[in-house]
């Protein structure tokens, strides 16, 4: 089970979409709250990594990186 | 409530603002020996998207260079709105620094920029000193400039998109860089082929020289956890990506994003001589209060490199998206600035970003 909400909480205070790895991809498919729900499946280029600056993810103490390619933290 | 109220500050001190209407202020560097005369430049801020401001001794500010960016930038913080014009620093001789993004076809590279000046309000001339280091259009990018002993020191961000090019003796990122002032490399470098001084970092925003060990002191931003002060020793490794906390005097766990940092010498008086003051920034973009950052923190560093004392100094409790982001000690006080300022920036509009000034009441 995800142990991050998947709540419109969340999704307000998510920053991916001004990650450098966000593309035009997910932008289109409106992926975002990786951390909840998975990791995409639009082909990535690791550009760089915002996890560690974001609110959802400080709150509940993640400590990884690119939940866009890794999926939901457990 | 007044802007002014919008810091929590300690009842033996005051804070005042001294500079306003600044469009996203990053860094504050002061003239050192700054001429008598109204008119005569006292320090100069970097503005995150092109612009250095120079404010005189009475205060007035004046547009020192701008256009310095090739890009339009974009304004998404956190993200690809948080790079531009970073670091800036004034030699004796009137001479001003600055780091800065630019674009080279479709890739952001990193460059140091020196402005020449007959009268300290005006560029009028612009030299690249140094250049074509890749970079990101987003944090980690070049950060801080000093200057000590004739060389300038460059803090270069790892990019953030291959950490592994911290520990590339051939690579410049993640590094704290000497170079000369013309930009040729120092024959007294740890390696005098390189203009390397150490290695191994991540995202060095702050820089400052303590007089009482004649050492760089260094703030570096951590990724999920483990953001960092360290001491930096010429040739020394500081271990990222493997660890932040290689060779680091003081980490906090969990992350508060150090942006600026300064030693106290007499500003304060005696009691705090000698202490850093350090500037967490927190969330690149939230409004109001929040669990991290918007604070400035005290710490007294002992003569075995040990952080023996610890305390919050000075913090935002107003309702908008100000921070402290660059931190400088003028002849008297400490000076900050607070990035977005009360109202914040979004495209196409004025930013209310400010200068304030914490002085011993």
């Amino acid at each position: 089970m995800a142990k991050i909400a998947d709540t419109e909480e969340n999704l307000k205070k998510c920053i991916c979409t001004g990650c450098p790895s966000y593309n035009q991809c997910m932008k289109d498919k409106i992926q975002e709250l990786f951390c909840a729900r998975s990791k995409t499946d639009c082909e990535l280029t690791r550009n760089g990594c915002l996890c560690g600056a974001c609110p959802v993810a400080s709150e509940n103490r993640l400590d990884k990186m690119y939940y866009c390619q890794i999926g939901a933290a457990e | 409530m007044s802007q002014e109220m919008s810091w929590k500050i300690q009842k033996a001190f005051r804070i005042a603002k001294v500079a306003s209407g600044l469009s996203l202020p990053v860094n504050i560097a002061f003239v050192p020996n700054p001429k008598p005369g109204k008119t005569a430049p006292f320090f100069y801020v970097t503005e995150l998207y092109g612009q250095i401001k120079v404010v005189t001794n009475e205060l007035k500010v004046f547009t020192f260079a701008d256009k310095l960016l090739n890009y339009e930038p974009d304004y998404k913080m956190p993200g690809t709105g948080e790079s531009g014009v970073i670091g800036i620093v004034v030699h004796e001789n009137g001479d001003v620094f600055a780091s800065m993004l630019y674009r080279d076809e479709k890739a952001f590279k990193n460059r140091v920029v020196k402005f020449t000046t007959k009268d300290g309000l005006k560029a009028e001339k612009a030299e690249t000193i140094l250049d074509n280091i890749p970079s990101i259009n987003a944090a980690h990018q070049v950060q801080a400039l000093t200057i000590r002993e004739g060389k300038l020191f460059v803090n270069v961000g790892d990019g953030m998109i291959d950490p592994e090019v911290a520990q590339n003796d051939n690579d410049l990122r993640g590094k704290i860089l000497r170079i000369n002032l013309d930009g040729s490399i120092p024959q007294d470098n740890p390696n005098p082929k390189s203009s390397i001084y150490a290695k191994g970092l991540r995202n060095p925003f702050g820089a400052a020289w303590r007089k009482s060990d004649n050492h760089l002191y260094i703030s570096d931003n951590g990724p999920a956890v483990d953001d960092r002060i360290a001491k930096i020793l010429p040739g020394e490794n500081y271990g990222w990506p493997a660890s932040m906390r290689t060779n680091s005097i003081f980490v906090w766990w969990y992350t508060e994003a150090p942006t600026g940092i300064d030693f106290a010498e007499n500003q304060f008086g005696l009691e705090y001589k000698d202490h850093l003051f350090v500037a967490l920034f927190g969330y690149a973009y939230v409004e109001g209060k929040t669990d991290k950052g918007k604070k400035i923190v005290e710490m007294v560093i002992d003569k075995r490199d040990n952080v023996a004392y610890l305390n919050e100094f000075v913090r935002y409790v107003g309702e908008g998206p100000a921070s402290v982001c660059g931190l400088a000690f003028g002849p008297d006080g400490l000076y900050f600035t607070d990035l977005h300022g009360e109202v914040g920036m979004k495209k196409g509009e004025k930013s209310g970003g400010n200068v304030w000034k914490i002085t011993k009441a």
